[in-house]
């Protein structure tokens, strides 16, 4: 199972996936997610193409078993509804391109005898143009079989609202990655929490993300004021004479005479030493 | 005999040449985990509190979390008094006309105006002067 993880790494507007042992918990982007769809479509869909090797393969294929496959050489077709049809040949387009990628093809090779791995590149628009206008047709079973290869590729088990937003709005899959992008961040806890943060996005604290986030920048949200103040716990009353600076003088009085400063923790039932000693005082 | 007028300055009131917001603090109050916070919590973390906020600079705005309690505002007046709304259940538009309702508020206790169409702090027992009634004088 883990031995078929593929991760993506993105370098520059390139993918390049490679074999790793994912540990942690998956914080992953918009073009990781688009990455990871791409290749399970590539493994989930059926050929219909030239290549013998391919054609064998079916629908079992995955990438990472040394097969010699040039993914840069694919791609898919979709039907005239916008559902996810098959996979093609680019009949002779971009030589140079192509020839670009049997190199990468045979280092590849070089390496799955050595790691198993089998890298290849492609463009984050090259997968947006092959995928502009598509859609997931839920009738068939072949859709779950990507979504749940997706599922085992990215290590992100896809929300249930989510899927439901695009069965019932007829979303694309473009739209299917921005709402899984929209999911994956991970959401603050506490109100005071996601207060905080947007104070530091609005006064321009937070680190963001220098060049992707820019166009979202538009709808910057207004600072609080001087005048607010958010609290991430309860105002207590010990909290409100530390603010009149009467604190300190209760605190001495109380210890002083002996008291609880913060009240009594455990209060000692009837009958016992403690409200034997109180008696006593008493008389 | 003639008809001398009381010289008198204006007395000193509130909105007579300066206005100030009796209002000087407002508390929002929530809970993190209960459903009755539901609005409260949209209400805090909308553009909605900093737009409010911005509206009164002179007013202190606190927001705080009230564990296992229903989310309420909690209003502090110059005249030393304290006017509390509880605002469980409700959306995040009704819950900016309460904190509206509040800020603008006197802190006086509620009065019940009934019987009388002109409400003023200097009430007239004669009437609204007309000058077309009585004496009309030529000057």
């Amino acid at each position: 199972m883990v031995s078929n993880m593929l991760v993506i790494k993105v370098v520059g507007e390139t993918f390049l996936p490679d074999q790793k042992m994912r540990s942690s918990p998956p914080t992953l982007d918009r073009n990781e997610f688009l990455g990871y769809l791409y290749v399970a479509l590539i493994e989930k869909l059926p050929y219909k193409g030239q290549n013998a090797a391919l054609n064998q393969t079916e629908t079992e294929r995955t990438l990472d078993e040394g097969l010699a496959i040039d993914v840069s050489s694919l791609q898919i077709k979709l039907s005239s509804s916008g559902a996810f049809s098959h996979l093609e040949d680019k009949a002779g387009k971009e030589q140079g391109k192509s020839e670009d990628s049997t190199t990468e093809a045979t280092s590849s090779a070089d390496a799955s005898k050595e790691g198993g791995s089998h890298p290849f590149e492609i463009s984050v628009a090259a997968m947006e143009e092959q995928l502009s206008g598509a859609r997931f047709d839920f009738t068939n079973h072949l859709t779950f079989q990507i979504l749940k290869r997706f599922s085992q590729l990215s290590g992100f088990h896809i929300p249930d609202p989510v899927l439901n937003a695009v069965l019932r709005g007829n979303k694309t899959v473009l739209d299917f990655v921005e709402l899984l992008t929209q999911s994956s961040k991970p959401k603050p806890k506490s109100v005071a929490e996601a207060l905080i943060a947007k104070q530091k996005q609005a006064l321009g604290l937070d680190a963001p993300a220098p060049t992707s986030a820019k166009p979202k920048k538009a709808a910057q949200p207004l600072p609080l004021g001087p005048n607010v103040m958010v609290l991430s716990r309860r105002e207590t009353p010990v909290d409100k004479e530390k603010e009149v600076g009467r604190w300190k003088v209760i605190e001495r009085e109380l210890r002083a005479r002996g008291l609880p400063v913060l009240g009594h923790k455990v209060l000692a039932p009837q009958g016992e030493q403690w409200n034997e000693a109180l008696k006593e005082r008493r008389l | 005999m003639v008809v001398q007028g009381v010289k008198t300055v204006s007395k000193a009131q509130n909105g007579l040449g300066a206005f100030i917001l009796q209002c000087k603090r407002i508390d929002f109050h929530y809970c993190d985990w209960a459903g009755s916070s539901r609005g409260m919590k949209s209400f805090l973390t909308s553009p909605l509190l900093a737009q409010f906020t911005s509206r009164y600079p002179g007013v202190e705005f606190r927001v705080s979390p009230r564990p296992n309690k229903h989310p309420i505002l909690k209003a502090y007046y110059i005249n030393g008094r304290e006017k509390a709304v509880c605002v469980r259940n409700l959306e995040r538009e009704q819950i900016l006309k309460k904190a509206d309702f509040l800020v603008a508020n006197s802190g006086k206790k509620n009065e019940l105006i009934r019987g009388k169409t002109v409400v003023s702090q200097n009430e007239n027992v004669r009437g609204i002067w007309s000058p077309m009634h009585g004496g009309i004088k030529s000057i």
